[in-house]
């Protein structure tokens, strides 16, 4: 394998994790099957061992692990989150991904051998903010919100200071990483806190004059006619009745996919690109991390990159260039 | 393992609808106990799984199928289409059988609609999560429990699924001739589709202009 760019690839199960590695992840996250980690959804994640195993398979083939302990503790619950990184440090992850100012200072104080990078939860978006946390907690990554145009990664990763982590493939949500609470209003769960947005048990589906219906805590999302593309059932990418007419308010069902751009995201000083998707099945994980691992060695060899065929797994179907294209402001 | 040897979804098929009911419910059992056997660790999982009733609804055969997950026990039986259950996933028997063995991305599934959700989600989501830490194929599964005829049994279960798709194939190319001709050279489905897909291009376009009128009144308002 090239370094080109570094992939970082997603590994919500242990066989995800695997597919991940066997498909060519340089380097794969994952989180614990608890609140800490901002993908807390029914049947994913590790328990301790399962961690354990997963570290010596990406270890003995030369690859790293990064352990997502991204969400926020609520006042006096901070138990699991110390928990967390204690056992992320203990079995040899290589880096935690925190957000929390609280969960990044236990971690460098207790743990300062262990690489910090900060998650896109925290959502810092601006110098002041990276500067704070490379100061206070010693971050060696920041991942970027997906709000930048490629010029503003460009003039951010020129000052910043530490490595930095651009998404490159995958789901977009609206343009507040680790803020947007809009699932908390209908669901009573938060995000940020419990991990879960769209929780899958205030989810239900209900066929209606022929159209499929996806409700949210009992509100509708979407409705959906036969054969019309899917999307999640996210309150960002609701399609709400504005007027009388269906609209998406927030978000377009689309995703972002950057294969495209890889040489852009190189010359803009990014050091490592991450694939969204630890709630997809293995066979999304190998799909995807495949195309971009060939992406990357052709890069790095000089040879035309090979196309990307990734819009069938993309959510409504749809691909887009998101933030690093934008014609808004 | 996976993806190498998709399940034979014809011949498949061709036993679901040829066996008759009262062995259904053996060769299910056979089936369970031969995919516990290869997968242990899985089945155990699943096992630790809140008690569920999923009803599982291929478009493509005359039955259902319900697993019921209870403590420490999971049994697969024959059920009605509309058995009541606390999640029915439905889709064609080929798109939920790559759903189960982990070929298709369940998201993909759902985004292209090629699987329908009704009931708690939070259980599918969760059983799909555990099934996907393993890899699983039915074939190969199958195909273990007959040691050791378990190379002839493979040749011989392509041979006859190949042939059955063929058949299938000739079927249907005679069944569109024969709507064909009935409808004088047209094809209902297809009108049928074009017809939709306008409908569809109108709204939106209907759509279109009307907010575009929106626009301009409130701009005229705002000007005013």
């Amino acid at each position: 394998m090239t370094k080109y760019l570094e992939l970082v690839c997603p590994g919500g199960t242990p066989a995800a994790f695997r597919a991940s590695v066997d498909a060519g992840a340089d380097t794969v996250y994952c989180g614990f099957r608890d609140v800490t980690n901002a993908r807390n959804y029914p049947g994913l994640n590790f328990d301790r061992e399962e961690m354990a195993e997963a570290i010596d398979y990406a270890h003995q083939r030369g690859r790293h692990v990064l352990i997502a302990i991204n969400t926020f503790p609520r006042a006096g619950e901070m138990g699991p989150w110390r928990q967390a990184v204690d056992d992320a440090a203990s079995l040899g992850a290589d880096a935690v991904i925190l957000a929390d100012i609280g969960v990044l200072d236990y971690a460098a104080s207790r743990h300062p051998e262990l690489r910090r990078h900060l998650s896109v939860q925290a959502g810092a978006s601006n110098m002041l903010s990276l500067d704070f946390y490379r100061e206070n907690f010693g971050i060696s990554r920041a991942v970027l919100p997906r709000m930048f145009e490629l010029r503003e990664v460009a003039s951010l990763v020129a000052r910043m200071g530490v490595e930095a982590e651009t998404f490159a493939f995958g789901s977009f949500g609206t343009m507040t990483e680790g803020r947007c609470i809009l699932s908390s209003y209908l669901c009573g769960k938060s995000p940020s806190s419990d991990g879960a947005c769209a929780p899958a048990e205030c989810v239900t589906y209900a066929e209606r004059d022929g159209e499929e219906r996806v409700l949210l805590g009992g509100m509708t999302m979407n409705s959906f006619a036969p054969g019309e593309p899917a999307s999640y059932p996210t309150p960002c990418k609701a399609r709400l009745m504005v007027r009388g007419e269906p609209m998406y308010i927030f978000d377009e069902p689309e995703g972002l996919n950057a294969h495209d751009i890889l040489p852009r995201l190189k010359e803009a000083g990014v050091t490592a690109l991450k694939i969204e998707g630890r709630q997809r099945s293995r066979a999304y994980v190998t799909q995807v991390v495949r195309t971009f691992r060939a992406a990357l060695d052709a890069l790095a060899e000089g040879r035309p990159v090979p196309p990307a065929d990734l819009v069938g797994i993309t959510e409504g179907g749809k691909e887009s260039l998101g933030a690093y294209r934008k014609g808004w402001r | 393992m996976t993806g190498e040897l998709p399940t034979p979804v014809h011949l498949l098929k061709f036993a679901l609808h040829a066996l008759p009911p009262p062995l259904m419910q053996p060769a299910l059992e056979g089936v369970m106990r031969a995919m516990e056997r290869q997968h242990e660790k899985l089945f155990r999982r699943l096992c630790k799984l809140a008690p569920a009733r999923i009803l599982f609804v291929p478009d493509d055969t005359p039955q259902a199928f319900l697993l019921d997950i209870a403590a420490e026990r999971l049994r697969l039986e024959p059920a009605a289409r509309d058995a009541k259950a606390d999640v029915a996933i439905k889709g064609r028997l080929a798109a939920l059988l790559a759903l189960m063995e982990g070929r298709v991305d369940s998201d993909t599934a759902f985004f292209t609609r090629s699987v329908q959700l009704s009931g708690d989600t939070a259980i599918a989501v969760g059983f799909r999560n555990t099934l996907d830490g393993e890899n699983i194929s039915l074939m190969e599964d199958a195909l273990a429990s007959v040691k050791p005829l378990e190379e002839p049994g493979r040749k011989l279960v392509l041979r006859l699924d190949r042939r059955l798709g063929r058949v299938r194939a000739g079927m249907e190319r005679w069944r569109d001739g024969v709507h064909a001709r009935a409808h004088g050279g047209h094809d209902p489905a297809e009108e049928h589709a074009a017809v939709e897909g306008e409908i569809a291009g109108l709204r939106k376009r209907l759509a279109q202009l009307e907010a575009t009128v929106r626009r301009r009144g409130a701009g005229g308002e705002k000007a005013a």
